[in-house]
């Protein structure tokens, strides 16, 4: 009787092995090899960590992409300072503790000059601390202000934080005459650095916030929120968040017909948002980086030139328009290797010389200067309205 | 005033996915005395495969009613392999083995679809209807009569029908039941197959409201749970009226003290009221006849 049962769990349980051992098959990433290039000098060896699996994997696997691209194109015109490159990839899990793991295993064992990384703000606050006491010079690929704020000897970040978010939308919001606004974020702490944000600049651009509601990440309904604004004198209604959250937003004060201008934060900004809000997302604004809508850069854009050769490049390697977030992973490798450019192949100075890099890049304009590690400005971003399903730039 | 019944409108239509889900823990429970907590992984699977089957460009009536079949057969196989199987062991282990199912359900759609949410079409348009002021999606029109009709069917099934007194005979005393002839372990796995199908039902229909994703099951679980609880358990009008009841309450905290406070208003709610009363608002004694 015993043993019958046993027989009968056998395959269940096998089935689950097999679909937990297939879960876990993708977690490793071989490094990137780069043959190719000065053929006679010892590789620099850089190191990039990205979320590859886990949460944060739709942020790291484009990142990803997007540097072993690049990598291919500097080893193919023959490397920095007539040395090849070498990324060694590592994947963090979307976890604090693995990402702090990777990035000490890359500086003992590998004794990797700079590190890339990481995607999520979690990992690469516990990265950049390590980073910072081991004098390893760190780009990260993630949003939060803290990383670069307050500043670090040799770390740096790439993408717009919510201060320039928030900057650009007050800047709209003064253009279009509104005062009085909405606020409806998620209580993560993307959203809630948002919050912050809007009510320390507000008063600065003279806007006042009516209503300031929160949701949480997996609430299937906000429609409580949203009537409460309803009610409320707001103009505008600004919604900061990662996907799905503003999309159930969008539907919602659809059917509740709440008809003030909803303005999304850069946290939802792609073509899946576009996908969820379907056809109740009509004039909807949202605040992003121009990759969002490559096509419709200007041509006297001073970054149309890199964006269309990034988006050409990535398109013609994957079949598929890079994202913001692979966008960060370029800009990254790229002011890593101006640094390098900079230093002279002395990758002891890249530290100290990536204070003073300043490079037009996909997200923006860096200019990295002793007190700011970011480098962008809330110009680089654009207002974007949502006109029969598309994103179109909103002039 | 028109703010206040647009709360209570929003918390009506909470209120109603939370029944369905309430109402397929009870059936489950009543037969076998089981929590079955991968009831909200019914719904997910009902929402996402509707979705997965649209996708391959069948039309919208042909995939819901394949994803209920499929949700339907789910459940009937999870009480036929893994139920059935372990009859002899306690209630308590069932539980915990109905979580275990839940989490490999659950991993398995976020292997197959990711991670990512996924749009489904409302059944009609998106456009509101406004009553007096009050606006009201047509989707929710269509939960609310989806809730009903379920309703109304589990109590013609239950009260008017002799498979619905076969059940109500393995609940009262399996034994009996088993000495006049009915199978209590095929009245259960008709218990699961209704739960199964109401779930799947129950996630199509909220699907276009919002959005659904691999993980929708996990909260929804355990809203529809504490409205079991709270309707006394084994009671599926009690658990329909605690259902609603919560909702309101939940829109009602959102909307009028703190949004970020909605679920712990709503769970202070219950606490206080289990205290007060210990076996639900229409509970009967059902603390010591059940197995918890």
């Amino acid at each position: 009787m015993k043993k019958r049962t046993f027989k009968k769990w056998l395959f269940p349980a096998a089935v689950a092995s097999l679909v937990f051992l297939s879960a876990c098959g993708g977690g490793a990433t071989p490094a990137a090899e780069s043959g190719t290039g000065g053929a006679s000098k010892d590789p620099i060896k850089v190191g990039a960590i990205f979320s590859l699996t886990g949460p944060n994997s739709p942020l790291g696997v484009p990142e990803k992409q997007a540097v072993e691209l690049l990598v291919k194109e500097i080893n193919g015109a023959g490397g920095v300072e007539g040395r090849p490159l070498e990324v060694i990839f590592e994947d963090d899990k979307s976890d604090n503790t693995e990402a702090v793991k990777a990035i000490k295993k890359l500086a003992s064992k590998e004794k990797v000059v700079a590190v890339l990384g990481s995607s999520g703000s979690g990992p690469s606050l516990g990265m950049a601390e390590y980073a910072a006491a081991e004098k390893l010079p760190l780009i990260s690929m993630a949003a939060a202000d803290q990383i670069t704020n307050p500043v670090r000897a040799g770390i740096y970040k790439t993408p717009h934080t919510d201060v320039h978010g928030t900057k650009r939308i007050f800047k709209y919001l003064k253009e279009k005459g509104i005062t009085k606004i909405a606020t409806l974020n998620d209580s993560n702490p993307y959203g809630s650095g948002w919050t912050t944000q809007l009510q320390k600049y507000a008063p600065e651009y003279g806007i006042t916030i009516v209503a300031e509601e929160k949701y949480g990440t997996k609430d299937p309904s906000m429609s409580s929120q949203l009537t409460k604004i309803k009610g409320t004198d707001a103009q505008a209604l600004i919604v900061a968040g990662t996907n799905p959250g503003p999309a159930t937003i969008v539907k919602e004060a659809k059917q509740l017909n709440l008809t003030i201008p909803i303005i999304s934060s850069h946290g939802s900004a792609n073509s899946k948002f576009l996908e969820l809000i379907g056809d109740a997302g009509e004039g909807v604004l949202m605040v992003a980086g121009k990759l969002l809508i490559p096509e419709q850069v200007a041509a006297d854009d001073p970054q149309s030139a890199i964006i269309k050769k990034f988006v050409d490049g990535y398109q013609a390697a994957y079949n598929t328009q890079p994202d913001g977030f692979a966008g960060y992973g370029y800009d990254g490798l790229n002011l890593l290797v101006e640094g390098l450019k900079q230093a002279g192949g002395d990758t002891s100075k890249l530290g100290e010389v990536l204070e003073k890099a300043k490079y037009v890049g996909v997200t923006g304009e860096f200019k990295f200067t002793a007190d700011d590690h970011n480098g962008l400005t809330e110009d680089s971003m654009i207002m974007v309205e949502v006109k029969d399903g598309k994103f179109q730039l909103v002039k | 005033m028109t703010e206040l019944l647009q709360y209570v409108a929003n918390g009506l239509v909470s209120g109603g996915i939370y029944a369905i889900v309430a109402v397929g823990f009870i059936t489950i429970y009543n037969v076998s005395k089981v929590i079955n907590l991968a009831q909200g992984e019914f719904l997910m699977l009902g929402g996402m495969v509707t979705v997965a089957l649209i996708g391959m460009n069948l039309p919208y009536g042909l995939a819901a009613l394949l994803a209920i079949l499929l949700v339907t057969l789910i459940g009937v196989l999870m009480q036929k392999y893994v139920i059935a199987y372990v009859k002899k062991a306690n209630p308590i282990s069932l539980i915990i083995l109905t979580i275990g199912i839940s989490t490999l359900i659950r991993g398995i759609a976020s292997f197959i679809w990711g991670k990512d949410a996924f749009a489904l079409e409302p059944i009609t348009s998106n456009e509101p209807i406004s009553i007096g002021g009050v606006m009201i999606a047509q989707q929710s029109i269509w939960i609310l009569a989806a809730v009903l009709i379920i309703l109304f069917l589990l109590w013609y099934l239950m009260d008017k029908t002799i498979l619905g007194k076969k059940i109500n005979a393995c609940s009262v005393n399996p034994m009996a039941a088993r000495l006049m002839g009915i199978s209590p372990t095929k009245m259960s796995m008709l218990a699961f197959a209704i739960s199964g199908a109401t779930g799947a039902i129950a996630g199509i229909v909220i699907a276009p409201l919002s959005v659904t994703s691999y993980d929708i099951g996990v909260l929804l679980g355990i809203k529809g749970f504490s409205a079991a609880i709270l309707g006394g358990l084994g009671n599926p009008l009690g658990a329909a009226v605690a259902a609603f009841l919560l909702g309101i309450v939940e829109s009602l905290g959102a909307g009028y003290i703190s949004s970020g406070m909605k679920d712990a208003i709503a769970f202070l709610v219950l606490i206080g009221m289990l205290l007060i009363k210990p076996s639900g608002i229409f509970g009967e004694r059902s603390v010591g006849k059940g197995g918890l």
